[in-house]
Formats: C-alpha cells, structure tokens, sequence
C-alpha cells in the first residue's frame, strides 16, 4: 500500500466533540427537561460553606426570634397619584433610561414597585421609581386601559423586624442601595449572550440584540469556538475554542448597532476568529486582546479610504509575524501590555491598560524594519505613530 | 524490506438498557485491529449476539495507531467512566454517531491520506 505525500496545513477537526458539545449545551433544546425543582437547586446551594456562615452569623443577629410572613410586608394595588418619590433616597428621574424601556416595554416584566407606607396613607417608593414614571407615561398617553393600579409592595413605616433598629424611611434608604447595589447579581456577558441566543433559537425572538447575538454565535460555531463563562478559563483550564471574552465579540461585532452596518462588522469579527481557527487551533482559549487587535485590522481595512483586502497572502504573512516577534496571540497580548507599561513610564503616566494599543503596535511591527520588515499592504490605524519606539 | 502492517480502526455502535433509568441507550465503540473478524467475535462473545462494524477504515499500522490516539484525544472527555474511574474506547451517547464518522472522514482527509475507508 503506497503512502501519498502532502504538504498539511490543517485546522481543527470542525467535528471535535468538545467545541460541537459545548455549543450544543448552550441551547439544550434537547433536554426533555429545562426545569429543575427549586427545591433541588437551592439544596444544592443550601450545602455551601459559605451559605452555612451566614446563616448562622444571621440566627445569631436574630437572637432567637423568627421571621413571620407579615415581616415581608404585603403585596397590594395602589393609584399612582398614591405615590410619592423619596428625593433624600432616590436618584434622580431618568428620561432617557425610562424611553430605552419604553420602547421595549412588556407589562409582564415589570417588577413591583417596592415601598413604604406612611402614616399619611401615602407611599414612598423606595425602589422601582423608574418603573413608577413608565406607569405615569403609558396611563397619561393612554396606553393603560381602565382604571390602573400600581403593584406595589409595602410594609408600614412603624413595623419592626426581628435582628434590626431599622423603621420606615431607613429601611428604604437600606433597601436602595442593597436592592441596586451589592444586593443584586448583575448578569455577566455569557449569559447575557446566551439569553439573547436562546430567544432566537428557543423563543423565535425578532428583537435586533437577539438576532445579531445568535449570528455571533453562528460566527463562532462555523470558527470551531465556543462561548464560556471567564470563570471557566481560570488558571490553566481554557480550552481550544473557548471564547471567554465575549464583550470583545460584541464590539467586534459592532453589536447594537443598526443590522446593516452589524452585518458589516460582523464579517470584521469573523475574519479574525477564521484567521485564529486556521493558524492556532489548538490554542487553549481565543485570547481576547487579539479579538480586538485583528477584529480592528478588519475594520480599519474595510473602512480605509482606499479599502485594503486582508486576503490569503496577508494572512499567512500576519502567521509569520506571529511567529517570528511574538510566539502566538496570547503572547501578542502580553507583548502590549509590556510595551503599553514602558510607554507610560517612560511619558510619567499612570499605568493604566488601554486595548487601543494593540492594532496600533500589530501594524508597527510589522513594518518595522528591525523587527518584521513586512511588504505588503496592512490599513493605517491610529496612533501608529504614538508608540513609536516601544 | 519489511512491508508495512496493514491495520483496520472501527466504530462499532451498540444499545444497551440503561438498568438506572430503564432507557435504551446508543453509545459508539471505537478501536483499532489487525484482525477485523478476531475482534468482531470478541465482542460477540461478550454480548451474546452477532456483532457487525458500522464503519471500517483501513491503513498502515502506524496511521492507523495515530488516527486512534487522535481519537482518543478529542473525544476524551466524553469516553465512558466505568467502575474505579476506568476510560474505556466507548464514547458516550451525548455524542452522536454521525459526527463521530464525520470527525474521522475529515481527520482521513486531512491528514491521513493512506487510510481508506472500506466499510
């Protein structure tokens, strides 16, 4: 049997399980279940160390009593004109945050509003002011049928709960900064991703932010990628394809913007995972500093008064820099960060990371003549020359 | 000159009744062998039915030893767990038979041009 000879310039096996599996588990639509009882999840959770501490530093601070049902207030129909705004607590009114919702407004997604009842019979809303003023616009420009009620969730301002000095007002001004601040998990940037994915693949969402994450979803399965939690690349654990840096894709993208010029920028980003996808496979996660760095060539490429083509020739031409002056993309990136550090010093600045050196320093090095010398056709970035020397 | 050995790689799919769940279950077998029909009836003599490869490549030892230790690379976090935390060549249902062939078709064109598949 004769054994044919050729030159390989493979990329990753498209058909690996691990990147296939991970982009399957982001849309489980073939779970029989997407349901897990609360009852097993917050046992789970229950066996924490952590969860354990703080529930006995709390029976502690409780001295011995119980909370009753009556402690966590009552959830009751209220006039808006019942209403009033704590200005001492409450930020100021948001126009423009009360319009961004407005326009994508679903009655049922409003949050109760969270308040105090006075002795006066008024309530002062403590949380879900801007909630408050959607009810006012939509009842005042007719959109609210009938006679309307505010949910509203309240206690009385001289009920006492076990473990605290805390009465009325105080409890609000508590609750303000617990409720918006330390006291809500704020959603990171995979798993406002995967929502968004989800609402097109499960929920047949039409919305753009959706529609466009779904298609940078598709950007990184036709690459070999994967998106994943940042926690799940700590230490040495990333794995080829994995994407943790998923404001990078996203800005990339160009996503929020209209779905013409996304549709642009998409192809920006896809240039630059294609180019990771066939020169570093097997890269253990796609640094997101070279996200940046080539999804910004794609751009400056694209956009350039005279559009430069970043073809095969280019790209091979990028590889060998890469592998001459830097080793690979993560290297690239800690390679800036070094010289974006000397710069600062070295200008009595304070150090402070800034991704916009990152283009600006790919382009240098490679048409430094001590460095790369490279010959063709790369788009001018700005601050090209602001680095000049580093 | 000694003529290269001439090795086979398989997947082999089988259904069991998962004794937990009382679900059938489908998981796929790879491995490699000089000797296709010595191998087939190992297996059938361990399950007590006829047994027949689903798929069958064929190529140099040395390809073909490479082509599983590749397999076995990629696909290793989804190998099946059996008692003691022993890996066994069995690759577990999450994963579906069809991109199992897919992954070595591409692997055979891609990489190992000498393999061919006969099955």
């Amino acid at each position: 049997m004769a054994t044919q000879t050729r030159t390989i310039n493979r990329g990753a096996n498209p058909f690996a399980p691990m990147v296939i599996q991970q982009n399957v588990n982001l849309t489980p639509t073939n779970q029989a279940n997407i349901y897990e009882p609360l009852i097993v999840r917050g046992a789970r959770a229950h066996s924490n160390a952590h969860v354990q501490e703080a529930l006995k530093r709390l029976r502690i601070r409780l001295g011995g009593e119980k909370y009753t049902h009556k402690h966590f207030g009552e959830l009751i129909w209220v006039k808006i004109s019942d209403l009033d705004i704590n200005i001492e607590i409450q930020r100021d009114e948001d126009a423009e945050h009360q319009a961004n919702i407005l326009e994508k407004f679903d009655p049922r997604i409003a949050m109760p509003v969270m308040a105090t009842k006075l002795k006066n019979g008024r309530y002062s809303v403590w949380e879900g002011q801007q909630t408050s003023c959607l009810y006012y616009h939509l009842y005042h420009a007719g959109l609210i049928d009938g006679d309307f009620l505010v949910q509203v969730k309240a206690f009385d301002e001289d009920m006492i709960v076990p473990g605290t000095d805390l009465q009325g007002e105080a409890v609000g001004n508590y609750g303000f900064r617990q409720i918006n601040g330390g006291g809500r998990k704020g959603i990171d940037a995979y798993h406002l991703h995967r929502s968004r994915v989800q609402g097109v693949r499960l929920y047949d969402s039409d919305f753009d932010e959706d529609v466009q994450s779904e298609l940078i979803q598709q950007t990184l399965e036709k690459n070999n990628m994967f998106p994943d939690k940042a926690s799940n690349a700590r230490g040495q654990s990333a794995l080829p394809g994995m994407v943790t840096y998923i404001h990078g894709l996203n800005t990339i993208a160009g996503h929020g913007t209209d779905m013409k010029l996304f549709n642009k920028s998409l192809a920006d980003l896809n240039w630059a995972l294609a180019w990771h996808d066939k020169y570093y496979p097997a890269e253990k996660g796609v640094d997101g500093g070279f996200i940046l760095a080539f999804g910004r060539l794609a751009h400056a490429a694209r956009t350039a008064k005279v559009p430069v083509k970043l073809d095969a020739t280019v790209e091979a031409d990028l590889y060998k820099l890469f592998q001459t002056q830097y080793g690979s993309p993560k290297s690239f990136h800690k390679d800036c960060k070094q010289r974006l550090q000397d710069f600062q010093d070295d200008n009595d600045l304070v150090r402070s990371w800034s991704d916009s050196c990152l283009t600006p320093l790919l382009v240098m090095d490679y048409y430094n003549p001590s460095k790369f010398a490279g010959k063709l056709n790369l788009p001018q970035v700005p601050d090209m020359n602001k680095y000049s020397g580093y | 000159m000694n003529m290269p050995k001439v090795y086979y790689f398989y997947l082999w799919r089988h259904r069991f009744v998962d004794d937990a769940t009382d679900q059938i279950v489908a998981r796929t077998c790879f491995g490699i062998t000089s000797n296709p029909d010595n191998r087939i009836h190992g297996y059938e003599g361990h399950v007590g039915h006829v047994v027949k490869f689903a798929k069958l490549w064929t190529g140099h030892e040395r390809l073909i030893r490479e082509l599983e230790t590749r397999i076995k690379t990629d696909f290793f976090p989804y190998t099946v767990v059996g008692t003691g935390g022993f890996r066994y060549e069995w690759i577990t249902e999450e994963v579906n038979f069809d991109s199992i062939v897919k992954w070595v078709d591409w692997e055979v064109e891609n990489t190992f041009v000498g393999i061919k598949e006969i099955k």
